[in-house]
């Protein structure tokens, strides 16, 4: 589904210039679900948004589904994130100014196709995180954990073939994100596609596979480099 | 949801900012139609004035500061007191291409009476020969009335209608007819007869504190009615060699002028809205960029949601086409209520009849200023934003704080 190569961002800033990967190869297969780890600063996040199509690598190439999207105009690409990718921030961002429903709902709208407003489907993903009972309150009158369960129902609204979730579990208490993490194992099985950053250990444990990352250097960590390993 | 429902909830959901931007364009477009409206009146009154003065010519005493008193009397109707010698009359008749003159004399009055107070202007003319003020009359004077003693004609905005008196220089006047508005000096105007007058300054001699000085037979303007086909150019020319006491003023003149001083004024006010505008639109569009950039984790949220550029683009422009769209239709109506709502005090202040242009001109201006309000706005809100576009998007998802 996803083929990395190699791949290096680097950021331009006021202090020098960062290599925030140097050099990332990997193949992810359609129904894996790979957890990043690594310590903080290693480049995850950055990682994220390359294959995102949201964060223009330096130099390399993704390919999603055979298409190398960052060599696609903006629009085309859009239109990808549209169908085929949720995110998840790792700063758990909604739109301040839409009620929980409608944050779910957003995505849709920016489909190629937009079709009818499909409320039961959001609010399911609403019930499924926890939230059927506060689908017209506004984020400002939501904690920070109730906030990112939000943000992940809204991820998956399109039914996004490929998750992108950066540390989902962030500020949530233990049962919470075990739930989540129960969601997200549900998810897996039903055939999508995950990518999740991670700090917690225990957590990389869902997935069929780990990525350590480390200073812009990925590895997988069976200790053989992920390209060696990949199910392509 | 599409790109309106976003702007406008943007909206709705921080009300004080989007009033902040508001305020300040609906300010300056109230005062922008405001005084657009007020030059374009003041305009229109000039206008109306030579469309109606009646006389061809004009004759008054030699002097610059003449010229601009009845300038300022036959537009506003603020008082004017010039006077000339009786000879002058005798000879401006004479001059060839003269077809006949009616001699009217200029009184200043103070009044106490109940109607109203302040300073008035007061003509005195002749009625046998009078051929500028009978025509503007809403209906016959009753023979009953014409034949009392002291009878005045008062303008449309005199408050005073037939039968009223009022007591001037100890005299008492009964209005006998009321003329037609003309958004001219004679909505302003009080006239009577060239008898009366004389009889007025008599008895104020006895009665008024301050009498009245007009020598028996002095005239402050004589009106000619030149016969047809003269070029009134040159008939002015022989008037004024045939008594170089005088001058001629040609209702081109008078127009002129008056846009003169209008034009100076106005020109005074179209740079203080002009900068106004420009502060208003710097104001909105400082705060409107300022929005837009604190919401660039927002923005990059929605393109990582699968919204293209051009849609946040359209998103940011309908939220500003619709604060400023309303902010400035309410100035602009807010604008024209003022001018409405103050119009007797402003033509008062201003010195002109009427500071209101007819109704097809002011919804007109209305809405030119509305298209023109939102246009310039929009622009200047817009265009600081485009950067923000530029951007990564997901630079400013990280940066943006927990939301
Ligand atoms: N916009 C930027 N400009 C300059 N340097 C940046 C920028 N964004 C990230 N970096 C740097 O790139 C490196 C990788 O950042 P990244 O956010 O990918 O780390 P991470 O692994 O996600 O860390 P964490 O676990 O703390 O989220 C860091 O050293 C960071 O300081
Ligand atoms: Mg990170």
């Amino acid at each position: 589904m996803i083929s990395a190569i190699d791949i290096t961002k680097n950021y331009t800033g006021k202090d020098g210039t960062i290599a925030a990967l140097g050099g990332v190869s990997f193949k992810v297969a359609k129904g894996d679900f790979v957890a990043v780890i690594g310590r903080s600063g290693t480049g995850k996040s950055t990682l994220l948004g390359v294959i995102g199509g949201l964060l223009k690598p330096s130099s390399g190439e993704i390919l999603l589904d055979g298409q190398s999207i960052w060599n696609l105009d903006e629009q085309l690409r859009a239109q990808i994130r549209a169908q085929k990718i949720g995110f998840v921030f790792q700063n758990a961002s909604v739109i301040s100014s839409l009620t929980v429903l409608e944050n779910v709902i957003l995505p849709q709208s920016f489909l190629p196709k937009p079709t009818r407003s499909n409320m039961p489907r959001a609010k399911n993903l609403l019930e499924s995180v926890g939230l059927a009972h506060r689908t017209h309150a506004y984020p400002d009158q939501l904690s920070g954990g109730e906030k990112r369960r939000v943000a992940i129902a809204s991820a998956l609204m399109n039914a996004p073939a490929l998750l992108l979730a950066d540390e989902p579990t962030g500020d949530l208490d233990s049962e919470t994100e075990l739930e989540i993490m129960d969601f997200f194992a549900g998810l897996w099985k039903s055939g999508t596609t995950i990518i999740m950053v991670t700090h917690n250990q225990q957590l990389s444990n869902y997935g069929n596979r780990i990525f350590k990352m480390d200073d812009g250097i990925m590895t997988e960590s069976s200790g053989q480099t992920p390209t060696e390993n990949s199910l392509s | 949801m599409n790109d309106w429902y976003l702007a406008l909830s943007q909206i709705k959901r921080n009300p004080l900012r989007s009033s902040l931007m508001a305020s300040g364009i609906v300010i300056a477009a109230a005062v922008m139609t405001a005084v657009a409206l007020l030059i374009v009146g003041v305009n229109e009154g000039i206008t109306n004035t030579v469309n109606r003065l009646g006389a061809d010519i004009m004759v008054v005493p030699r002097g610059e500061e003449v010229a601009k008193q009845f300038n300022e009397a036959l537009i506003t109707g603020k008082p004017a007191t010039f006077y000339l010698d009786p000879s002058a009359a005798e000879k401006v008749s004479k001059v060839p291409g003269v077809d006949h003159t009616s001699n009217q004399t200029f009184v200043e009055t103070l009044t106490n009476a109940r109607c109203c107070a302040g300073k008035f202007f007061i003509v005195a003319f002749d009625p046998v020969t009078d051929f500028t003020i009978k025509p503007w009359l809403k209906s016959k004077v009753p023979q009953s009335i014409s034949q009392t003693e002291n009878w005045m004609i008062v303008g449309d905005r005199i408050l005073l209608r037939q039968g009223n008196e009022a007591q001037f220089y100890g005299t008492s006047f009964t209005v006998a007819g009321v003329l037609e508005p003309t958004g001219t000096g004679m909505d302003w105007t009080i006239y009577m007869s060239e008898k009366s007058l004389r009889k007025m300054v008599i008895a104020s001699q006895a009665k008024a504190e301050m009498p009245l000085r007009i020598r028996q037979g002095d005239v402050s303007t004589i009106l000619v009615k030149a016969e047809t086909g003269v070029d009134l150019i040159d008939l002015a020319e022989r008037i004024e060699q045939a008594a170089p006491e005088i001058q001629v003023v040609l209702s081109s003149t008078v127009a002129k002028l008056a846009r003169q001083q209008l034009f100076a004024i106005a020109s005074v006010l179209v740079c203080v809205v002009a900068g106004l505008w420009v502060m208003a639109l710097i104001m909105s569009g400082v705060i409107f960029s300022m929005a837009v950039r604190e919401r660039r984790s927002q923005i990059g949220l929605l393109i990582a949601k699968g919204a293209n550029k051009r849609f946040i683009f359209k998103m940011l422009t309908k939220e500003s086409i619709a604060i400023a769209a309303t902010s400035s239709l309410s100035g602009c109506l807010v604008g024209l209520l003022i001018v409405i709502s103050f119009r007797e005090l402003l033509s008062n202040a201003l010195g002109t009849p009427d500071v209101l242009p007819t109704a097809a001109t002011t919804a007109l201006f209305v809405a030119a200023f509305n298209v023109l309000g939102t246009a310039t706005a929009v622009i200047t809100a817009i265009m600081p934003v485009i950067s923000v576009l530029k951007a990564e998007p997901y630079e400013s998802i990280k940066q943006g704080r927990l939301t």
